[in-house]
Formats: C-alpha cells, sequence, structure tokens
C-alpha cells in the first residue's frame, strides 16, 4: 500500500503540490507569528539577565512590561534598598519609550558606575561611554539596522543626541542616555521607574525580592531569572493568541486535507472499488487514505520549515531588530500540528471510502 | 452435476436493488451449480442479471435472498472481513474494463494484489513472462494497449492461483483479433492451473470457448 500512496501522491502533481504548499503556509505561519512572539520576548529577558542584576524593583503593582512602565520611584529609594539584607548594590533607572526612525525603543537612563555596580557592562565596540549630557550609547543591532556610527548625530525625545559609542548588543536596553540627562529632559528631576539590584554571592534571589517587598510595601521586587515567564504571564491574552495561531495552523491543514482528500476519494472511487475486489477491507482503504494524507502533511511541514527558515533570513535583511526563534521543539511541535490535521482532515473521507459500495465503485465514470 | 462435485452453488438467489426511483429487481430466484475445475459462461442479454450474479458469486454483492457457496463456504451473512479474505484468497477478478491502477506499472498492480492478499510477489515475474508481458512490466496501463491491458488484469487475477476466476465481459472492450488472444489465454490458463471460471458475457462466440453455457433471462436461468 505505500507504494500505492507515493505512486498517488506523485502521480497528481498539481493536487499534491496545492496540497503541501497549503499546509506549508499553515505550519509557516504557526512557527513566524509563533517564533517571533516567543523571539522577541525572550530576546528582551535575555537583555534583562545580562544587565548582571538579579533582582528588578519597581513601583507596587506596577507591568514588567518596560514599554508601559511610568517613573513615579524616587531615586531615593536606592539607598534603602541597599540596607536590605543580602543586597549588594541598586542601579536606579528610569526608562522611556520612544521612537528612533519610527520604530518604538525603550531607553535607559542611568548612571554607568552605578550600572557596573549591579553587574551591567557595556562592551564597546566603537567609540567610548558618554562624557557629557548630549550624549548617548547605542546597540550594535539598533546602530548596524540603522547605518550609525560613532558621532552621528540622533534626534530624540527633542534633542539632539551624538552617538558618543557602540557597545555589544545583548545587554538591557538599546539606547542608553546619562540618567540625569533623560531626568531632565522629561522634567523628572529625581525619579526612576525601576532599580536593577545585586545581590551578594551565595544569596538567593527570590529571598532577597522577599525581603525587600516585606520592607518596603510601596514597592515589587522580583527575581529576574523569572522575567520572561513573568511577561508573558502579563500581556493580557498572549497566551490566548498563542492557542489562535496554533489552532489556525491546525484548522488550515484540517481543511486543505480534508478538501484535498474528499475530492481524491470521489475522483478514485473506481481505485476503491478495484481495491475491494482485489480483497481490500474496509480498514485497508481507511489506512490508505490516512497514508496518503499523512504524506502530503509530511511534506507540508517540510515545505513548511522551508517557507519559515525563508522568512527568517528575509526577516533577518530586511528587520534585523526583529528576533524569530526558530527550535526543534517549535518544527516538532509544528510537525506534529500538522500531522495531526492531516489525521482529522482524512477520516471522513476514509470512512467514506471505506463504505463505498465496491460494485457501484467499480461501475463509477 | 451431483452436490459433491458442486464448487459453486447458489440456491434460490435474489437480489433487488432499492433506490428512489423504485425497486429493481436483478435476480429472481437463481438456483446454480458449477463444478469444481469447470469453465462455464453465463451468457444472456443485456440487464438479464448476469454480473449481478458474478459479483455475488465473487462477495463483491450480498443478495437479499437466497444462499451462495464458493468450496463450500457460505457466503451469505459474512462480514466485511470474511468477504474481503473470500474475494483477495479464493476468488480472481477480471472485469471489461480492465481495472488496472493507473498510477502503477503493470509489475507494480500484481505486486500491490499479492500484498493485498497478503502474499509475496514470487512468481509475478514468470506469470507476466507467461502472458507476455514481461518486457512492459515497467510501463504504466496508459502505456499498453488494450489487449496487453487485459492481459495484465489476468494475471493479476491469477497471481495467487485462486481456486475461482470470474470474467465479466472480458472481451467486451477488445477486437477480433485480441478477443481471440484473450480466449487462448483464459483456456490455456485453465487447462494448465485448474480453476474454475465463470465467464460472463453476452457473445455466444465467446461464450463458446467454455465447456458449458449457462443462459440467464430477467433474472433467473433458464433451464
Amino acid at each position: 500500500m505505500t507504494n500505492l500512496v507515493v505512486s498517488n501522491v506523485l502521480h497528481r502533481k498539481t493536487r499534491s503540490l496545492v496540497c503541501v504548499a497549503a499546509v506549508g503556509i499553515g505550519i509557516a505561519l504557526y512557527l513566524v507569528l509563533n517564533g517571533l512572539c516567543r523571539g522577541m520576548i525572550s530576546e528582551s529577558a535575555q537583555r534583562m539577565r545580562n544587565t548582571g542584576a538579579s533582582v528588578i524593583v519597581q513601583p507596587a503593582g506596577s507591568s514588567g512590561l518596560l514599554a508601559f512602565k511610568g517613573s513615579s520611584l524616587p531615586v531615593r529609594y536606592g539607598a534603602e534598598i541597599e540596607t536590605v539584607d543580602g543586597v549588594d548594590a541598586a542601579c536606579p533607572v528610569l526608562t522611556w519609550t520612544t521612537t528612533i526612525e519610527k520604530v518604538i525603543y525603550v531607553i535607559y537612563g542611568l548612571d554607568l558606575d552605578r550600572y557596573e555596580a549591579v553587574g551591567g557592562r557595556l562592551e564597546m565596540l566603537e567609540g567610548r561611554p558618554w562624557r557629557g549630557p548630549g550624549e548617548l550609547l547605542l546597540d550594535s543591532r539598533l546602530a548596524a539596522a540603522n547605518g550609525y556610527r560613532v558621532g552621528d548625530p540622533i534626534p530624540l525625545l527633542g534633542s539632539r543626541f551624538a552617538v558618543a559609542g557602540i557597545f555589544r548588543s545583548g545587554v538591557g536596553a538599546r539606547v542608553y542616555l546619562p540618567l540625569s540627562t533623560l531626568q531632565e529632559t522629561m522634567h523628572l528631576e529625581g525619579m526612576c521607574s525601576l532599580f536593577f539590584v545585586k545581590i551578594v554571592p551565595g544569596a538567593d534571589a527570590a529571598e532577597v525580592a522577599a525581603r525587600i517587598d516585606a520592607r518596603l510595601p510601596a514597592l515589587r521586587a522580583s527575581a529576574l531569572d523569572r522575567y520572561e515567564d513573568a511577561v508573558v504571564n502579563e500581556i493580557t491574552g498572549l497566551r490566548e493568541f498563542f492557542g489562535v495561531i496554533t489552532s489556525t495552523a491546525l484548522v488550515i491543514s484540517f481543511l486543505v486535507i480534508l478538501l484535498t482528500m474528499y475530492t481524491t476519494i470521489v475522483e478514485r472511487t473506481r481505485e476503491i472499488g478495484i481495491l475491494r475486489s482485489l480483497g481490500a477491507t474496509r480498514g485497508r482503504i481507511l489506512r490508505l487514505v490516512v497514508g496518503e494524507s499523512l504524506l502530503l502533511c509530511a511534506l507540508g511541514a517540510a515545505a513548511g520549515v522551508v517557507f519559515t527558515v525563508s522568512a527568517r533570513l528575509w526577516l533577518a535583511r530586511s528587520h534585523p531588530l526583529l528576533t524569530m526563534e526558530l527550535g526543534v521543539w517549535g518544527i516538532a511541535r509544528s510537525t506534529l500540528l500538522a500531522l495531526a490535521g492531516g489525521v482529522l482532515g482524512a477520516l471522513y473521507p476514509g470512512f467514506r471510502a471505506a463504505r463505498v459500495d465496491p460494485v457501484e465503485a467499480l461501475s463509477y465514470e | 452435476m451431483n452436490d459433491a462435485a458442486a464448487f459453486v452453488v447458489a440456491a434460490g438467489l435474489h437480489k433487488i436493488y432499492r433506490s428512489a426511483a423504485g425497486d429493481c429487481e436483478a435476480l429472481r430466484g437463481v438456483d446454480l451449480e458449477i463444478g469444481r475445475g469447470d469453465f462455464a459462461a453465463l451468457v444472456g442479454p443485456s440487464g438479464c442479471g448476469k454480473s449481478t450474479l458474478l459479483h455475488i458469486v465473487g462477495g463483491l454483492a450480498a443478495p437479499t435472498a437466497g444462499t451462495v457457496s464458493v468450496a463450500g463456504k457460505r457466503l451469505d451473512g459474512l462480514g466485511d472481513a470474511a468477504l474481503s479474505r473470500h474475494r483477495g484468497r479464493t476468488t480472481g477478478f477480471v472485469f471489461q474494463r480492465f481495472n488496472l491502477l493507473p498510477t502503477l506499472s503493470v509489475r507494480g498492480n500484481l505486486a500491490l494484489a499479492q500484498r493485498i492478499r497478503g502474499l509475496d510477489e514470487a512468481g509475478i515475474d514468470a506469470l507476466l513472462e507467461r502472458v507476455g508481458l514481461a518486457s512492459k512490466m515497467r510501463r504504466r496501463p496508459c502505456e499498453l494497449s488494450m489487449g496487453e491491458q487485459q492481459r495484465a488484469a489476468i494475471a493479476r487475477a491469477l497471481a495467487h492461483r485462486p481456486a475461482l476466476l470470474l470474467a465479466d465481459e472480458p472481451t467486451g472492450n477488445l477486437d477480433s483479433g485480441n478477443s481471440a488472444r484473450i480466449l487462448d489465454l483464459l483456456g490455456e490458463m485453465h487447462r494448465d492451473l485448474g480453476q474454475t471460471i465463470l465467464l460472463v458475457t453476452h457473445d455466444p462466440g465467446v461464450a463458446a470457448a467454455a465447456g458449458r453455457i449457462v443462459r440467464m433471462r430477467d433474472g433467473r436461468i433458464e433451464a
């Protein structure tokens, strides 16, 4: 029967290609959208972890999403945080969301000395740290995406800043300004949005966070190693969004296979009669239909991975700041999804084929 | 013919096709016995029930009433799996329209049939040699002449050496030259392999090739 399955797929090339392409598009849709969402979140979380801090302290009840953060925290809280048992150092950070070249970024305003004290080290690839209020630092990905070089002027927050240095991408924000510059520019003197906290060696981040919460009830401290989960949990509907993408891919596979196999069964009614006359049972006919569907879906899944890898390469060239996650598990999950859609989609046509009356099938024109 | 020698036994067979347009009684009490190793031709005008009787004997259709047994085994009342086993092991079908699978080669058609029957491919090449298709076994049916396609279909029907060969108008789509060759082939196979053959035809010339002629009219066997 395997031979017949393969020969059927090869014999009906156009039908097979359309089916494989449609399943592939469904799989690519799943992988690209899922990969972009997860990639952006995990890349952002990785950058947070790379600051070297173990705990992040924000106003109580605030979001983990820096883009939605306010600036209602007095900088003086830093001294109080540093008195908590297990805390080594705290660095106040004022975050602000703005656009550069029509793309939204979260920028950090901080003191580089304090940042280094909590473990945040910016590895300069070009230029140097800022020396005055009119300078900023860019990460290498943003600089490469926009073609910025050291010394270039950048209009930002109603002022013009010169690029003092370009640091290796992957630590904290993509744009850094001196804390005092950002405070003055935004009329937020003495305020910050959060604190990065370094804990003493051997201390447990979650326990230190709990102690900060207990000491300063107006604040909310969280261990940064759980930042990614916290972000996913905080974005309302993100899990539902993943669910919708997954369901859409499944439904597309299901419908494409259902339609393809249904059409195929009608077209091959006579062949089913022949197989029945040769002694094929209903179960064997069902297996034949499901087998053909599985082969088409497996090819579709492979096509989907090819589409996805192509999309990823294209995105990397055209939108270098987008991060798309593509892992073995994602591919395995999407392949299983396609196969599940294929089996479900083939069941009705398969049962229909199995119930075909052999004599009627043999006389089918 | 006595009961002990009968290989195919049909008794009081009725077959009614029901549809919205009304019932159509294809068989009206058929009694028939065919001995083991017989080559019988079932003749009669179109619509007299020949093919219906053939399908019931082959386990492709179930009678509305009556009994049918092949090699001592009752077919009426059998389930799908048992009937499929009967079709795959005991019988071989040859159809007017050849009914080869178009996506497979000639050899592929035979190999698939053997796999469905739960048998290996041993003997396929020799059989194709015997029916004169050894050089064309890799071709697909559409690349063969009609006579060659029917020879391939006969080879497929005989590949598992069935005890019963059922042929439904096997020369109906062939010219006289190819018809003669097919009848020669069937006769030769019958002599060599000793199968029981039940051949349906409305052509008296074709029926003459059989050792026994059974006439049907209006769903009944003529005396």
